[in-house]
């Protein structure tokens, strides 16, 4: 009895210590394709390159990766015409972002936050981080692909699209496609101001029955007012949250003097907030320039193509 | 008194047996998950002939956290089973009693001051935080000892005081949770309920450091804990100086809770239940109920880890959710089914 | 030679003073019985002399050592206690729990050796209990009970037993069995034994030494005859009693009492 009891013990510590040493020899993350080094047909420089990113990490970068994940930038790949391996989403596929569908149709989707089984099984050969992680987590990402997290502010388009492009080996394209929009804005601002001049905007965020008002200065509010030059209403600038969309009351919104009011609706036609008194007797609402969109617009997104969309949401809602 | 026991006789039988149903457990956990791994693709891996993805598989993500949940969860156990002993309450646990919290929230400090955004050794974090817990759960004792000792402290007292530090530094804890910004909030969130996702092979060291010290040396305080249950004055008649000894339990308990809270966050209940478990099973003495005790606590939080890995699969629930689930109607039964 | 004694010792819960200056001799190798109402300090007395309580003033002694400045080792090997109603381990056996007798003479690990187990097998066959031995203390009589527990006060091998209340929950019989235990420990091995008593009878019957205290002072110290008289009585228990000689023991005994009008 004792006997069996201490060889099966044995065997059990011996099991695991297999396994421990074994561990040894897969430490160094070890690329499931070779850097590319003598391929055809290719410009670019075959040199895999070292970066250091976010988190001070030095992370070497594959010249050529095929299989990119990067949740939530996916805008950025779009633009720099990359495909991602797999998609950011939320519970399942319930949110996604829907304003990319049209190039990521046949993307698959990851989970938000990126289980370590989920990105194994997408196998990537570039992992780009949005926010800052963990150590620890990195390190156990890192053991799948090269990881590299973010310097640039996820709140700052154009800075994270540069840097984007310097990873994945795109900086002239990620340049072009700056200028180009910068163009398109500075273009489509005059048009607004030769039908709007020194009007105000807002854009109103409602979802769960609570209101929210974009930041001037994040996401679609950038777009509004530094790009295109709409002014911001008083009510706006003088909220003092840093959040990209900031808590309003119904009463507030109601004594906000704002001319043009983009309304991304979360919640349905039939929601309550358009039965109340308040509501109606917004000036922007009387007036009839207010703007609905759905949350499938690009509106609550960051990124060159989101920017791009909401500015011509706004110039076709305006102009017309 | 409960009446409806099956005390097995032959300790060393029984747990032989936990010994072998951990390790099966241990197998299937292996063999389960997002990703499929079958127990030939295991064999084949163990082997060095495994695919690359099944290495990092096995190797970086599944097997350091069965370790871990098997560490952890003796180790809750038989700090629970400390407790218990103690305060003579077979209802004391040191998640009750403010120690998980204690540590918690030195860990959450810590790692928020921490300075941010400079690639910190994950080494050097790994043998550090559970220090920081074990200060935690310390601070916490202290908290204790101070307001409840009157010439001596008496197990209800220590209880009762317990539950109100526990609210304290939850409350402290929250404090600094609404000072963080949204994704560290969720982070800390996630963790104080219990996650094993960052389990990794340091983590795995770290709490196999104290593990191999202090169980053992739980084993050894069997007949104390034994002695204590004759009552402080009987226990002081037969010659031991009863609060010293309880000094004593109480700081390996709240090492070893410190230790499995800095490696898998806070986890409720395993210590209260497992422990209770395991008297059913081998009654009260001490040399055979820590041992049972231990693999209780593995056994549970192994099993719960590998539901919550599957559960939403991939998405993970926190370990400590699937606990709690999985106590919560097993104390209520205990309730319906106690005499009065 | 006295091998107990307390020297003008106070103590208090609190605020509270429940025995002041008290200073008596507890005589080596007899049986001391210690009597007096509710809440006069006999308990006190008896935790106290046991280093279960804390004097604040004077001190006690064994042998001519203070008893709180001994480590708590040492003084187990010396006095065993009984306290009143002690809590029983669930599923203990009498052979279980009575070699926890022999806890203040284990080192280390703490394995019982065979001179422990001789020890306590001695203490099983005075108490009589070698033929239950593995049964459950739960399953037990409360006379047996009590036999188990003076077992394991045996099995720790001291010169003194100190017990408090030993009899008060048990009914008639086993009070009495567990008294005869007590004496024939007392007339074989010469164990002091000094216990705080409910009942006066049992007291007069069994005690060579008789200590009667009333609001934490000591009202008379005597042999039965010395203490057991009205006068006494009255004192101590505000009654006026009806004192015979026991046709059976020789005892002085309580007949009857009336109150002090």
């Amino acid at each position: 009895m004792m006997n069996k009891l201490l060889s099966k013990s044995f065997l059990l510590s011996a099991g695991v210590l297999l396994a421990a040493c074994s561990n040894q020899t897969v430490k160094a993350p070890v690329d499931t394709k070779a850097p590319a080094s003598e391929e055809t047909g290719n410009q670019e420089t075959t040199e895999p390159k070292t970066m250091t990113d976010g988190l001070g990490n030095e992370v070497e970068i594959p010249s050529e990766p095929e299989k990119v994940l990067a949740s939530y930038l996916e805008d950025y790949l779009v633009a720099l015409n990359v495909t991602p391996v797999a998609q950011w989403s939320v519970s399942n596929g319930e949110s996604i972002q829907d304003y990319l569908q049209e190039d990521l149709m046949d993307v698959p989707l990851i989970p938000h936050d990126l289980p370590y089984e989920s990105v194994l099984e997408y196998e990537p050969d570039l992992l780009i981080v949005r926010d800052a992680i963990e150590q620890e987590m990195y390190e156990q990402y890192a053991q799948i692909a090269p990881t590299y997290v973010l310097n640039a502010s996820p709140t700052e388009w154009r800075a994270t699209l540069t840097e984007m492009g310097e990873v994945l080996n795109k900086e002239e394209q990620a340049e072009m496609v700056i200028e180009s929009y910068d163009e398109k804005a500075a273009e489509e601002a005059e048009n607004i101001q030769a039908v709007a001049e020194g009007e105000s905007a807002a854009a109103i965020w409602m979802v769960n029955n609570s209101l929210f008002v974009v930041h001037p200065e994040r996401s679609s509010g950038a777009v509004m007012y530094n790009d295109l030059g709409l002014a911001v209403p008083t009510v706006v600038s003088e909220l003092s949250s840093d959040a990209d969309w900031a808590a309003i009351s119904l009463e507030a919104l109601a004594e906000m003097d704002v001319d043009h009011l983009f309304f991304i609706n979360s919640d349905g036609p039939d929601a309550a907030i358009f039965e109340d008194r308040l509501w109606q007797n917004i000036p922007a609402v009387q007036q009839d320039q207010v703007y609905t969109f759905g949350p499938e617009t690009s509106w609550l997104y960051y990124g060159p193509i989101a920017s791009e969309q909401v500015m011509d949401d706004i110039t076709e809602s305006i102009t017309e | 008194m409960n009446t409806n026991k099956i005390i097995v006789k032959n300790v060393s039988y029984l747990l032989f047996s936990l010994l072998t149903l951990i390790l099966l457990m241990s197998l299937i956990s292996l063999a389960t998950g997002h990703l499929a791994l079958t127990p030939s693709d295991i064999i084949k891996t163990v082997l060095g002939e495994g695919s690359k993805r099944n290495e990092l598989l096995l190797f970086e993500f599944r097997l350091p956290r069965l370790a871990i949940a098997i560490l952890a969860g003796a180790a809750l156990a038989v700090a629970g089973t400390l407790f218990q002993g103690v305060t003579q309450n077979e209802l004391a646990d040191p998640g009750m009693m403010g120690i998980n919290a204690g540590a918690g929230f030195f860990i959450v400090l810590y790692l928020t001051f921490r300075a941010q955004g400079t690639r910190s050794d994950g080494l050097w974090q790994m043998m550090t935080l559970p220090i920081a817990a074990f200060l935690g759960g310390l601070a916490a004792a202290v908290c204790i000892y101070a307001v409840a000792w009157k010439k001596g402290i008496t197990p209800i007292r220590m209880i009762l005081v317990g539950i109100g530090v526990n609210a304290g530094f939850g409350a402290l804890l929250t404090i600094l949770q609404l000072r963080m910004d949204q994704r560290a909030f969720n982070q800390v969130t996630i963790w104080l309920s219990g996650s094993i996702w960052n389990a990794s092979w340091t983590a795995v060291g770290s709490l196999l450091f104290w593990t191999l010290i202090l169980l053992p040396f739980s084993l050894y305080k069997a007949k104390t804990l034994n002695f204590l249950q004759l009552g402080d004055e009987m226990a002081t008649g037969l010659g031991f100086h009863v609060e010293k000894e309880r000094i004593k339990l109480v700081a390996i308990g709240v090492a070893l809770a410190g230790a499995s809270v800095s490696v898998a966050g806070g986890i409720a209940f395993l210590g209260l239940g497992a422990p209770h478990i395991a008297r059913k099973i081998v009654g009260n003495k001490h040399q055979r109920l820590i041992p049972t005790a231990a693999c209780m606590g593995s056994l549970i939080l192994l099993l719960a880890d590998m539901m919550a890995r599957n559960i939403f699969s991939p998405t993970e629930v926190p370990v400590g959710l699937i606990v709690a689930v999985l106590g919560a109607p097993y104390f209520i039964y205990l309730l319906i089914t106690t005499e009065a | 030679m006295a091998e107990i004694k307390t020297n003008q010792l106070s103590v208090g819960y609190g605020k509270q003073e429940i025995i002041s200056d008290l200073s008596l001799t507890i005589p080596k190798s007899r049986i001391t019985c210690i009597i007096g109402p509710n809440g006069c300090g006999k308990s006190t007395l008896l935790k106290t002399v046991a280093r279960l309580l804390k004097p604040s003033g004077g001190t006690a002694t064994i042998n001519g050592k203070i008893i709180h400045k001994e480590s708590t080792r040492v003084i187990a090997k010396q006095m065993a206690i009984l306290t009143q109603a002690p809590q029983t381990p669930e599923d203990i056996t009498v052979k279980e729990l009575v070699s926890y007798g022999r806890a203040p003479h284990q080192k280390g690990f703490g394995q019982l050796q065979a001179h422990d187990w001789e020890k306590i097998h001695w203490a099983l066959e005075q108490t009589q209990l070698l033929n239950d031995a593995d049964r459950t203390v739960s399953s037990l009589s409360g006379g047996q009970k009590q036999r188990v527990w003076i077992a394991m006060a045996l099995a720790q091998d001291t010169n003194c037993l100190l017990l408090d209340e030993p009899t008060t929950f048990l009914d008639m019989a086993h009070q009495l069995e567990v008294l005869q235990v007590l004496e024939t420990l007392n007339r074989k091995l010469n164990r002091t034994i000094v216990m705080v008593l409910h009942d006066l009878n049992h007291a007069a019957r069994f005690a060579d030494h008789l200590i009667a205290v009333r609001d934490g002072k000591v009202v008379k110290v005597g042999t039965p005859e010395e203490v057991m008289q009205p006068e006494v009585l009255r004192a101590v228990f505000d009654i006026e009693a009806s004192i015979v000689q026991d046709p059976q023991t020789g005892k002085p005994t309580l007949l009857s009492y009336q109150l002090v009008q």
